[in-house]
């Protein structure tokens, strides 16, 4: 059978309501048991053309196409998506909007059972699929209780029971810290072995180089490169379309000589400890932030670092040690972005958006026009949060907690989904932050983007510090094999 | 309910269906929590919680737009209701006709849901019909209309339906603005 | 909805679909029986089966607060008209019925997974398009909670503290702060569960098998013979009242 496992002919793609086509003119034909990387930055296109893969666009979400899709012996202008499951399965960011029961098994079975197999089979098949994904021993298991690795391990092994040839995963690891995003391309790469066909969407570009046969890059919704992968160590490329580098730690990176003056710390944290009902805890915390330094804080997820962060913003209350703030007057001390802006965006335009709350906080109205302007915001000030891209979300929130001065400001994973250009905004704007003398702390696992940004990163392991210094000493080769758990697969190639 | 008008509900409407009952449970919670403090009357919670869970319920009859979607919303909150959580039987046929009024007045008078009036309207009903059939159950396991006479029982079930109704002028506010935002088709 | 050990009673291993039939013919039952005597023993016949069932303990607040109620009410009629005997024979048939409605109500709950329910409701051939909304719903309750509190949470860093007087002196607040967000969130998520679902084989027409089928069993099917023939005997008693009362 040389046939191939997708060809695409002449395909364009409009989103309903909208002028401009989402794809342009795309032709390709992918080979049964290849391996393709398909990147570009965001609002290129590319997750785009993968719901179109399976007939999710226009079929579920609406759209006008128009040209061919051939997947495998079947296409998807006469085949529903679900018809189309048998053949290719579909794997996307967020483990928990994937699923529909609370057992482990029950998950993967959901998929056969649509189909109405008998039940021996599908057993059969569930055994199968949570083998392939390392996860048998957890077939029993309540999905709740499962870290975000496993969880989307059981996304992969959900499809994977249905028995498609080819597999096309949409970021499957932008919610994942790096041990479970480790595992999930150890998996991939026996998939691969396995002669499946992958199609996997990612700006991020570290773990596919290695398995990738064949890097597509794609930009304002046409495929424009059609490549080997190792066009992806050119940095010129790279930069023109957005993409991450493959080295997670940038070669060509010198740490700047760490210059804070250590004298009246914004924020002096001494021998701080909280834990909760189920054992997690984070103990002795000792730390001290100083104006305008920019402090990292890395570790694995479940760390303590969310925990830190929130006893610091004062959602959580420390239950032993003290927090002294410099000026323990003012009523407004920190201010936190989370990873995901829609949960703090309430208003319905940007200038109501800084205002909101404001009447508790005297004088802080006057802060608005200044900030508007300095964040770049002015144009944007009508418009509903809303309609905003995710960038101009995170600087909206970002300015609703400039408005009230705050002493420190915490930003919890804020380059997750984010390509290399949006990156770099971001890296200019927490540059241009560090002037107002407040204090700033990013949570990651973004290490280039620590490299830019922090002069000092903390690492935290089980609750407690383990290494503390100053980035060009922390983000460095021999410490990232020793001192991260699990970070020892980010080792530069 | 056919076979009919089930198909003509797609798998997007009715995962937007199950997430909309799901926070119409959430909305609840965190009502009856909030305002709990101010009246220990049972009934009283559930009737202040009627404005703002028709605020949800409106945003999903302004998205999924087709006539039995409050027939489902009221079916599935009974049995969760009768079943589960409260685990009161006698909930259900209440959501149950709630929703079934709210869309044959609305078939009769709007044809779908979507305007303002027709949101508002088929939140009022549903939440008339659903709290006069909870209030005359108590007569049929014997209570005397000495004490719950009738005319106590129309007035509240008016009440609740001004609030259910004032829910569903909100959430149609709300899907408006959405709508322009582009957060909402 | 918290954890359920389905081995953890004989009521639990009971099929869910027995225990709705005893829910659906009690609750029936006892609007018409007119005896309070036979209404009490209903309800301790139901006490005895809660308390076999391991979770008397568990719902006995519950109870404990419907029967403050209970004896409130009847107290109260009993002060203001000086008649106890006129209070008893008012209030008990209503309070009893009430009463054997919500511990049968109770006894199900709290011996059936949420989800093995959703299951057994599939297999009664409800359409596909109901039980799987009810699954997405069941599944993703305690998803949204999750995403309520995210959001309580943010509104605190903003620095707004909602009061309970904010319910009603400032609705506006709570529904944009709590309802907008939740509601942006929902939009987005019900569609990649649409997308997950239909890339998975699903059809909103069409039935579907399971992996692991309950089965009416042994014990099912005693127990439903212990409750009819129960039934009819307490039917019979109170058409023909053997006793003086």
């Amino acid at each position: 059978m040389t046939n191939p496992a997708l060809q695409i002919t002449n395909l364009n793609f409009k989103y309903p309501h909208q002028e401009n086509f989402a794809l342009k003119n795309i032709n390709l034909t992918i080979k049964r048991g290849e391996f393709v990387f398909l990147t570009g930055k965001s609002g290129c296109g590319k997750s785009t053309l993968a719901r179109c893969l399976n007939g999710t666009l226009p079929q579920i979400l609406g759209g006008e196409i128009d040209g061919k899709i051939q997947v495998l012996d079947k296409n998807t202008r006469e085949n529903s998506v679900s018809d189309l499951a048998q053949n290719l399965g579909f794997i996307f960011q967020n483990p928990e909007s994937q699923f529909f029961t609370v057992k482990v098994e029950d998950e993967v079975a959901f998929g056969p059972e649509n189909l109405g197999w008998e039940s021996n089979k599908i057993s059969k098949n569930v055994d199968e699929a949570l083998n392939a994904v390392d996860m048998l021993e957890n077939r029993d298991m309540n999905v709740f209780n499962l870290s975000e690795g496993q969880k989307q391990r059981i996304a992969v092994a959900a499809n994977l029971s249905l028995q498609p040839e080819i597999l096309v995963m949409d970021e499957p690891t932008s919610n994942l810290d790096p041990p479970g995003a480790y595992k999930l391309f150890e998996i991939l790469k026996r998939l691969k072995n396995q002669k499946k066909t992958i199609i996997l969407i990612d700006h991020r570009t570290h773990h596919a180089l290695p398995l990738a046969d064949r890097v597509l890059i794609m930009d304002k919704g046409k495929i424009i490169k059609d490549d080997e992968p190792e066009i992806l160590y050119d940095a010129h490329t790279r930069e023109s379309y957005g993409i991450r580098n493959p080295r997670v730690l940038d070669e060509n990176y010198q740490a700047p000589e760490y210059q804070i003056v250590k004298q009246n710390p914004v924020l002096d944290i001494s021998r701080l400890s909280y834990s909760y009902d189920n054992g997690f805890s984070i103990q002795d915390i000792n730390l001290q932030i100083y104006p305008g330094e920019v402090v990292g804080l890395v570790g694995s997820n479940g760390s303590g670092k969310t925990t830190l962060a929130k006893v610091l913003s004062g959602i959580l209350k420390p239950q032993k040690g003290t927090l002294n703030w410099e000026r323990e007057d003012s009523t407004f001390k920190v201010g936190m972005v989370f990873q995901n802006p829609d949960h703090q965006l309430f208003m319905d335009s940007v200038y109501n958006e800084l205002n909101f709350g404001l009447e508790e906080v005297p004088g802080a109205q006057l802060n608005i026009g200044p900030v508007l302007k300095s964040m770049n915001l002015e144009k944007l000030q009508k418009r509903h949060p809303h309609s905003l891209s995710g960038g101009e979300k995170q600087r909206t929130l970002i300015s609703a907690f400039l408005v009230r001065e705050p002493h420190l400001l915490i930003m919890d994973e804020p380059t997750t989904g984010m390509d290399y250009y949006h990156m770099q905004r971001l890296v200019y704007e927490i540059k241009r932050l560090k002037k107002r003398n407040m204090g700033i702390m990013i949570i990651s696992h973004d290490l280039e983007f620590l490299q830019q940004t922090t002069q000092r990163v903390i690492i935290l392991s089980q609750g407690k510090i383990i290494q503390e210094g100053p980035t060009g000493d922390i983000l460095s080769q021999d410490k990232l094999d020793t001192c991260f758990e699990g970070y020892q697969s980010l080792s530069i190639k | 309910m056919n076979k009919n008008s089930t198909g003509r509900f797609t798998t997007r409407d009715l995962s937007f269906i199950g997430i909309i009952i799901a926070l119409m449970y959430i909305v609840q919670t965190i009502t009856i929590l909030g305002i709990s403090a101010l009246t220990p009357i049972d009934p009283l919670k559930s009737i202040v919680s009627a404005f703002f869970v028709s605020i949800v319920i409106a945003i999903g009859l302004s998205k999924v737009k087709k006539i039995g979607t409050f027939t489902i919303i009221g079916l599935i909150n009974g049995i969760i209701c009768g079943f589960i959580l409260p685990a009161f039987l006698p909930l259900l046929p209440a959501t149950l006709l709630g929703g079934i009024a709210a869309d044959g007045f609305t078939k009769i008078f709007f044809g779908e849901y979507g305007s303002r009036n027709s949101l508002l309207g088929a939140c009022g009903v549903g939440k008339f019909i659903e709290t006069l059939v909870i209030l005359t159950f108590p007569f049929i396991l014997g209570f005397s209309t000495n004490i719950l006479s009738p005319m106590i029982i129309i007035v509240s079930a008016v009440i609740v339906a001004l609030l259910g109704a004032g829910g569903g002028f909100i959430g149609y506010r709300i899907s408006v603005e959405l709508k322009k935002a582009g957060a909402m088709e | 909805m918290g954890e359920f050990d389905s081995d953890y009673s004989l009521i639990h291993r009971l099929d869910p679909r027995t225990k709705l039939i005893l829910v659906v013919a009690i609750t029936l039952m006892c609007t018409i029986i007119n005896n309070i005597f036979l209404l009490l023993s209903i309800g301790a016949g139901l006490i005895i089966l809660l308390t076999f069932s391991k979770t008397l303990k568990r719902v006995s607040a519950l109870l404990g607060f419907f029967l403050i109620f209970a004896a409130a009410a009847i107290s109260l009629t009993a002060i203001i008209t000086r008649d106890i005997n006129y209070a008893l024979e008012y209030f008990s048939p209503f309070l009893a019925r009430f009463f054997i409605i919500i511990c049968a109500g109770l006894l199900f709950a709290f011996t059936t997974p949420p989800q093995r329910f959703a299951q057994s409701l599939q297999q009664m051939r409800i359409p596909t398009s109901i039980t799987f909304t009810l699954g997405i719903t069941l599944r993703y309750i305690p998803t949204l909670a999750r995403e309520a509190e995210s959001i309580f949470q943010s509104l605190k860093l903003r620095g707004v503290h909602l009061s309970k007087w904010d319910y009603i002196r400032r609705p506006s607040m709570i529904y944009r702060g709590i309802i907008i967000p939740l509601i942006i969130r929902s939009i987005k998520l019900s569609d990649e569960i649409a997308i997950a679902a239909e890339s998975r084989a699903f059809k909103s027409n069409k039935s579907r098998s399971s992996l692991k089928k309950l089965t009416i069993g042994k014990n099912d099917v005693l127990f439903l013979g212990i409750m009819i023939i129960t039934m009819g005997l307490v039917f019979y008693l109170d058409n023909n009242p053997v006793f003086p009362f």
